[in-house]
């Protein structure tokens, strides 16, 4: 709130922290999607993609509720959106070599309604039984579609990019937060040259032009819903539809493209902040490859080469396998876990953010002691912390020393009283080698007395993706004829045809021994 | 009901249960309202499985949790072996009993008859090359399916005990993907497997007969928060706290009051509210001036260790304990997260939608509400904005659930309402600047 006020002081938005917390691809490494749909459709009616600074591709379908045209028009965008992210992959095979994260192909959309698109897609298409010559070209997309929409659900993910999301993340808005969700509107308070009210009035303009694939009725309805109907009654009278088609497309080209440029404009916004990448987001990016493999590129090898094994696919609702779904779970909630670890250690506003909210601490070294035993180590500090500034701390607390990730010690004892607070800390990570930062000194050197030593709370993200791998393993345990049991809730879906039918679902691929 | 036949009802479900695994049960789900022993039940009825030879793994959520049972077990089953199995960088605590075992290698884990008592983490990442003949967890609901999962290596049989009031386990991350599957990882254990009609038959289900913490005249505000039924076990009139301002009087019957302030024509404060915090303040003050609780035929002057207070943000909870002063140093101020398994006395809770006009389906969430009306032994003090009963009478709430789901945000609009309706009914809203002007 603070923040926000201080921006609409200064009449322009403000930068969110020292850093930007995403990677920013380069243009040659970054496909911008945006869709239109009709009112009531789920699948496209345009679509327009391409890379940043270049014009882009458009198709369209003169009616977004003819199922074999828009799966014609799917088809047309497939093959990009399928070569453009497989791109940043061939080399991310954990088993032969470290994932490079230079490598990493983006793909950008407007806001979080384009990306909801992506779930549509999925479910539409990942197991689709029509669209002839086209139908493995239209599972392919549904499932890369399936996997884009899944991981933007992961804290940290970096290939699927929601360009308002990015833009309100990384800067203060002089705005209420729901007005911030439009990007045109955010974009004309970033992009506008002048004073506040030059700037909100650039913002009130654009916030009038809808940025969703859904668009203003009054569009739709004046010209397109008579261009529709035109268009329908040439194909039924075996007239010439072409003059309607045009001009739909031509509507809806305009339409398209300008959603598409809002997210190229606030790539380029991004592109042109001269404020680093959190060097901590190269860590975000290599778990973020390492997903793309697991759960993307190494299924779609057994798709490309039957001889490898049957390929999983996932089903587009949900993970219906109980360790599917905990393991899935489990990977989502490490990533969170260990988002903020990743980066506060290179972000003096975020440390300073986390100090004021008592995620983070300073404090003085009192005293340092080794208490291990024999050969073994085990350095203690004795700390003297502020007692007037909150903290979370408790007795078996883990802690990190700012700046040098991968150092950890545990709260042993809190000593607390009216103008005093001291804490005992053991080391127990990394205790054997010096802090990152000026001093690099070891946790037992004495040099550390006297010195003020910032702290952040540690995550167990490590820890999380342990239990993940576990909930696999005890499948073998002999409570998994509870925990690991089939779950007996039918599962159907209803086609395009209104047929019920049995998906592929989950749980019959993992129990015939498709590998997840 | 009488206390003998309470007494009975807690016998016949515990008798049930040593037959239930001693013939060979595989499953059994308890659930238990606030305050009604369960800790208890479980000791009692795990040390006579002991003593029956099984080898036995307790999970509790918690390291103090953990600790804690051990303590119990060990005042009121010494002839059991209770070990107390704990990550390598923990050490038992100087008071912690030295008759229980206190060991954290796997390898030390002991392979007779006996009590092993961990954490749910613990157990989670534990290889166990013989495994347990059973596993019983301890305030089950706040277990997470996904926790429950790793630990099937553990053993093949499992009790659950919890009370499915509390809050359930916390979800950081976005879930909807996983809101409809059958196995919903962040559900709480005991709610994914009591929803699983296939179980039905292999799972010995029951609930704890009767709530021994509140007053008697406390026990039905709280039981719009459960699905099942279950009784005061403290008699009429026996517990309550008398003082001398008139907005008490319903706490000298042992029922809660709720003192209400003035609503803003703006809207309430949202997060820190100042004036509610000197109020709670005046509260505390007022009790420390010659309150006297009664606990049965016991008569004594309220003391600063037998308040509580309690708000559901972090931040109000700080500008409560600036509010309390020096006082606050033995009045616990916490969340109601924090307070879970705990009580006191009297409790003085804000209302946790005294700051909300519009609620979501987070403020609606009962379990806030359900553990802050749940902690005292004597006397409860609601403090909140006097716009709550209208809030929630205008409210309209919509299913947002996934299809298949509970309904959970209107469970919880009714659940409020009919906890606010019935303080409305027992006389207990009581404006605050009116009394104490």
């Amino acid at each position: 709130m603070a923040g926000t006020l201080e921006a609409w002081r200064m009449g322009r938005p403000l930068p969110r922290y020292d850093t930007l917390h995403h990677a920013i691809a380069p243009a040659d490494q970054v496909l911008i999607v945006a869709f239109v749909r009709m009112a009531g459709e789920s699948r496209p009616w345009a679509i327009a993609w391409g890379a940043p600074g270049a014009a882009p591709s458009i198709a369209s379908v003169p009616d977004g509720r003819v199922r074999d045209d828009v799966a014609g028009l799917c088809a047309a965008f497939a093959g990009d959106l399928i070569a453009h992210l497989s791109a940043g992959g061939p080399h991310l095979d954990p088993a032969t070599t470290a994932p490079d994260p230079m490598a990493l192909h983006q793909v950008w959309l407007p806001n979080g309604q384009h990306i909801a698109m992506l779930h549509q897609v999925g479910y539409t298409y990942s197991q689709t039984r029509f669209g002839g010559a086209n139908r493995d070209l239209l599972r392919a997309f549904g499932r890369i579609a399936g996997w884009m929409f899944r991981d933007t659900s992961r804290v940290g993910n970096q290939h699927i990019v929601d360009a308002s999301a990015l833009l309100t993340a990384s800067y203060v808005v002089p705005a209420q937060r729901v007005r911030t969700a439009h990007l045109g509107y955010v974009l004309g308070w970033l992009t506008t040259d002048g004073d506040r009210e030059a700037r909100l009035a650039a913002a009130m303009a654009a916030e009038r032009l809808t940025v969703s694939p859904t668009m203003d009725p009054a569009t739709e309805r004046e010209p397109l819903a008579g261009l529709v109907d035109r268009w329908n009654d040439a194909r039924r009278a075996d007239g010439n539809p072409a003059a309607a088609a045009a001009q739909i497309a031509t509507v809806l080209d305009g339409e398209v493209r300008r959603r598409w440029r809002l997210a190229e404009q606030a790539y380029l916004v991004l592109t042109a902040d001269d404020r680093p990448v959190n060097e901590g987001v190269t860590a975000l990016v290599t778990e973020s490859q390492r997903e793309f493999w697991y759960q993307y590129l190494r299924i779609e090898q057994r798709h490309a080469d039957p001889d490898q094994g049957p390929a999983f696919i996932a089903h587009p609702e949900t993970d219906f396998h109980g360790s599917s779904a905990a393991s899935r779970y489990l990977i989502h909630e490490a990533a969170d876990e260990g988002y903020i670890g990743h980066l506060i250690h290179h972000d003096h506003a975020l440390f300073q953010e986390a100090l004021d909210d008592g995620r983070a601490f300073q404090a003085q070294v009192l005293g340092v002691d080794d208490a291990g035993t024999g050969r073994s180590t085990a350095p203690r500090w004795v700390l003297r912390l502020d007692p007037t500034l909150p903290h979370r701390l408790r007795e078996t607390t883990r802690v990190a020393p700012l700046g040098s990730r991968g150092h950890e010690a545990i709260v042993l004892v809190l000593n607390a009283s009216a103008d005093d607070l001291l804490v005992t800390i053991e080391w127990t990570a990394r205790k054997t080698k010096p802090l990152l930062g000026p001093l690099q000194a070891l946790p037992m050197d004495h040099m550390w007395l006297g010195m003020t030593v910032r702290f952040v709370l540690a995550d167990a993200a490590a820890l999380t993706l342990r239990r993940s791998r576990r909930v696999w393993s005890a499948a073998a345990g002999p409570g998994a004829w509870l925990t690991h049991g089939a779950p007996t809730a039918p599962i159907e879906i209803t086609g395009d045809d209104d047929r019920v039918d049995l998906v592929l679902d989950d749980i019959v691929q993992i129990a015939d021994g498709v590998e997840v | 009901m009488s206390l003998a036949a309470i007494d009975s009802e807690y016998l016949t479900l515990q008798v049930g249960l040593v037959e239930h695994f001693a013939a060979g049960g595989m499953l059994a789900v308890i659930k238990a309202p606030p305050g009604s022993g369960k800790t208890h039940t479980l000791i009692e009825v795990l040390s006579e499985l002991a003593a029956g030879g099984m080898r036995i793994a307790v999970a509790a959520q918690t390291n103090s949790q953990a600790d804690d049972v051990c303590h119990r077990w060990v005042s009121s089953h010494p002839e059991i072996r209770v070990t107390r199995f704990a990550s390598q960088g923990l050490a038992p605590a100087p008071d912690f009993p030295r008759e229980v075992s206190w060991v954290s290698a796997t390898s030390e884990l002991p392979t007779a008859a006996g009590i092993t008592v961990a954490t749910t983490a613990k157990w989670s990442l534990t290889n166990v090359t013989d495994p347990f003949d059973l596993l019983a967890i301890d305030e089950a609901w706040q277990m997470g399916w996904a926790d429950l999962m790793q630990c099937a290596l553990i053993s093949g049989r499992f009790l659950m005990i919890g009370d499915p009031g509390q809050i359930p386990p916390v979800v950081a991350v976005d879930v909807r993907r996983w809101e409809t599957s059958p196995r919903a990882p962040h559900l709480p254990a005991p709610d994914v497997v009591l929803a699983e009609p296939s179980l039905a038959g292999v799972c010995f289900r029951g609930s704890l007969p009767a709530c021994r913490r509140l007053p008697h005249e406390s026990v039905p505000f709280v039981r719009p928060f459960y699905d099942f039924d279950f009784h005061a076990y403290v008699p009429p009139g026996a517990r309550a706290v008398r003082m001398a301002a008139a907005w008490a009087e319903p706490l000298a019957l042992g029922v809660p009051v709720a003192l209400t302030l003035p609503t803003p024509v703006a809207g309430p404060p949202v997060e820190v509210d100042h004036l509610v915090a000197a109020a709670a303040s005046d509260v505390v003050a007022q009790l420390l001036d010659g309150a006297e609780l009664r606990m049965g035929v016991q008569r004594r002057q309220v003391r600063p260790a037998d308040i509580g207070v309690t708000s559901s943000h972090r931040i109000m909870n700080a500008a409560l304990s600036a509010a309390l002063g020096v006082v606050a140093n033995e009045v616990r101020v916490d969340t109601p997260e924090r307070w879970q398994g705990l009580e006191r006395p009297v409790m003085i809770a804000v209302h946790p939608l005294s700051g909300v006009t519009e609620p979501s389906s987070f403020d609606l969430e009962t379990g806030r509400l359900c553990v802050m009306a749940s902690r005292h032994t004597a006397g409860l003090i609601l403090l909140t904005r006097d716009h709550v009963g209208e809030t929630l009478r205008s409210f309209v709430p919509s299913a947002g659930q996934a299809p298949g789901r509970p309904d959970v945000v209107g469970r919880g609009h009714d659940a409020h309402l009919r906890f606010w309706d019935a303080l409305a009914a027992a006389g207990s809203l009581r404006a605050w600047l009116d009394t104490t002007g």
